[in-house]
C-alpha cells in the first residue's frame, strides 16, 4: 500500500532520515516510536507528500506519492495548521470541499464524542481542543491510510484512552493507521507493529503480539531497552 | 481550482471590505460637500469646500492605496502559507502546485481588475457630477469633458491602452513577487530572514526584467510600442507563473 524505499532526508548538513525502508500493509496499525528529532515527523511528511526526500522514493500503490495519493492518505500534523479565521464548522466544510472521502456526518458525530461545538473559533481553542479537532477532521475522511503525528499531544490523561478508542473504532476494515508518539503506554494496546526509529534510522521493527508472547516484553520495556 | 479560488477570496475578504467601506465613507463626505455646494450654486466659500476637499483626497488615497494593499496582502499571505504550518491546508489537498498558485494569481488579478474598474467608475461618476453641475445637462457635460480630454491628446484608444498597460504592469509586479516568495521558500525552508531574501529576489527579478525589456524590445513610441511592451510583460508573467509552479512542484518542502 504505502512503501518507503531507502528514503533519506537532509536539511543542509543535518541528517533527518537515512535509508529508511518500510512497508505499510493494509489493515494494520503501526507505531513510529522514537525520541524527539528521530525523524518520525519527517517520514510522515514525506509519506503525505508534503516534503520531498533527498534520496529514495515513497510509493503509494506502486506510484510515487503526490496529488493522487493525497486523495487516499489522510495526514494529521502535530502542530495546528487551520486558518485562524475559521470556526470548527468552517474546518469541516473546507475538508468537505477538498476531500471526496470526507464525511460531514461522521465529523459531526466525532465532534459530539469529543464535546466540541461547531460554533467555536479555531483561534480560541485550547491545545487539547485543537488536538481533538485535528483528530476528528482527519478521521472523518474515509481514507485508506491515516498518518497521525503525535495525536495525543495536548490531550489530558483521562481523555487519551477514549480518544484512542474513538480513533481505532472509526477505522474501516483494510485501512492502515500509522501513529507516532512519545506516549508508548497509551498506544500499546492498539498497535500491531512497532517501528523504533533513532537518529533518522530504523533500529527495529517488531510485532507487538510476538513481543509480548515470545519475549514477555511490553512495548514500553522494549522502547526503553532500545533507546537507552 | 475554483474551490481554491473561493478560499483565496475568503482569506483576503476582510481587507477588501475595509477598503471599500472606507471608500464609501469618503464618497459620502464628498457627496455632502457636493450637495451643500450645489445648494448655494457653489457661489461662496462655505463649509462644502472642506467636505469636497477631504472627500476627494480620501477617495484618491483609497483608489491609489487600496489595490496596492490588496496586492501586498496576497503576497504576504503566500509568504505566510509557504513558511508556516498553514501550508498544510493547501498542500495536503489533492491539488497541483500550479492550481494552488493559479488560484492565488487569479484572485490577485481579479482584485486588481475589479478594484481598478470600481475606482475608475467611481471617479468618473464624481467628475461627471462636478462637470454636470457647471454645464447643466449630462450630454453636454460629457461632450465638454471629451473635448477637453481630446484637446490634451487623450483619445479613448490611448486611454484604454494606458489602462491596460498599467494593469499588466501591476500584474507583472505581483507575478515577480509571487515568484520571489516561492523561490525563497524552496531555498530557505522557513528559516529566518525569509522576507528579506524574498525582497532581494524580487529586486533582482525586477532589474533583470527591466534589462530584458530594454534589450529585447526596440525603443518605440506610441500605441504600437505600448502594445509591444504589454505583450512582452504578458509573456514574462506566464513564464514566472510556470517557473514558480515548477519550483513548488519539484523543490518545495513544507
Amino acid at each position: 500500500m504505502l512503501e518507503s524505499r531507502a528514503i533519506s532526508k537532509y536539511f543542509l548538513n543535518k541528517r533527518a532520515l537515512e535509508d529508511v525502508t518500510l512497508r505499510i500493509e493494509p489493515g494494520r496499525i503501526y507505531a513510529l516510536l522514537g525520541p524527539n528529532g528521530s525523524g518520525k515527523t519527517t517520514w510522515m511528511k514525506i509519506a503525505a507528500s508534503l516534503t520531498k526526500p533527498s534520496a529514495g522514493e515513497m510509493l503509494f500503490d506502486g506510484d510515487p506519492v503526490g496529488i493522487c495519493s493525497r486523495r487516499s492518505v489522510a495526514y494529521m500534523s502535530t502542530e495546528p495548521y487551520f486558518y485562524s479565521w475559521m470556526t470548527i464548522r468552517d474546518v469541516g466544510r473546507y475538508y468537505e470541499d477538498f476531500f471526496e472521502d470526507f464525511s460531514m456526518e461522521l465529523f459531526r458525530e466525532l465532534l459530539g464524542k469529543m464535546e466540541l461545538s461547531e460554533e467555536l473559533k479555531v483561534k480560541n481553542l485550547s491545545s487539547g481542543m485543537m488536538a481533538k479537532l485535528k483528530i476528528a477532521v482527519t478521521i472523518a475522511r474515509r481514507a485508506r491510510v491515516y498518518l497521525l503525528d503525535e495525536p495525543l499531544n495536548g490531550i489530558d490523561l483521562i481523555a487519551r484512552d477514549r480518544i484512542m478508542e474513538t480513533i481505532v473504532g472509526s477505522l474501516e476494515e483494510g485501512v492502515s493507521l500509522v501513529l507516532s508518539s512519545h506516549l508508548v503506554e497509551e498506544i500499546e494496546t492498539v498497535v500491531d507493529t512497532a517501528v523504533f526509529i533513532r537518529g533518522g534510522k530504523i533500529v527495529e521493527i517488531c510485532d507487538t503480539e510476538n513481543l509480548r508472547s515470545e519475549h514477555g516484553q511490553s512495548l514500553a520495556d522494549r522502547y526503553r531497552e532500545i533507546m537507552q | 481550482m475554483l474551490t481554491l479560488f473561493k478560499y483565496e477570496v475568503r482569506k483576503t475578504l476582510s481587507l477588501k471590505i475595509a477598503v471599500i467601506v472606507l471608500t464609501f465613507v469618503m464618497e459620502a463626505i464628498f457627496l455632502i460637500g457636493f450637495l451643500s455646494g450645489k445648494g448655494t450654486n457653489f457661489q461662496n466659500d462655505g463649509s462644502y469646500v472642506g467636505f469636497l476637499m477631504a472627500g476627494t483626497i480620501g477617495l484618491m488615497f483609497c483608489g491609489l492605496l487600496g489595490p496596492q494593499l490588496w496586492a501586498l496582502q496576497s503576497i504576504q499571505l503566500l509568504y505566510r502559507e509557504l513558511n508556516s504550518k498553514q501550508s498544510y491546508m493547501l498542500f495536503m489537498t489533492p491539488n497541483s502546485s500550479y492550481s494552488i498558485l493559479g488560484a492565488k494569481f487569479l484572485e490577485s488579478m481579479l482584485s486588481a481588475v475589479a478594484g481598478g474598474l470600481f475606482f475608475i467608475a467611481l471617479a468618473a461618476v464624481d467628475v461627471l457630477l462636478l462637470v454636470v453641475n457647471t454645464a447643466g445637462i449630462p450630454g453636454e457635460a460629457y461632450r465638454m469633458l471629451r473635448l477637453e480630454l481630446a484637446s490634451e491628446g487623450l483619445t479613448a484608444n490611448a486611454a484604454l491602452s494606458a489602462a491596460l498597460g498599467i494593469l499588466v504592469w501591476w500584474i507583472s509586479v505581483i507575478a515577480a513577487a509571487f515568484f520571489s516568495v516561492v523561490l525563497q521558500a524552496a531555498i530557505m525552508n522557513g528559516k529566518r530572514f525569509g522576507a528579506l531574501i524574498s525582497f532581494a529576489f524580487f529586486v533582482a527579478v525586477s532589474v533583470l526584467w527591466g534589462y530584458l525589456k530594454g534589450f529585447v524590445l526596440p525603443h518605440g513610441n506610441g500605441l504600437s510600442g505600448l502594445l509591444l511592451f504589454i505583450g512582452f510583460d504578458v509573456v514574462i508573467v506566464i513564464a514566472l507563473y510556470l517557473s514558480a509552479g515548477w519550483i513548488m512542484d519539484r523543490k518545495l518542502s513544507v
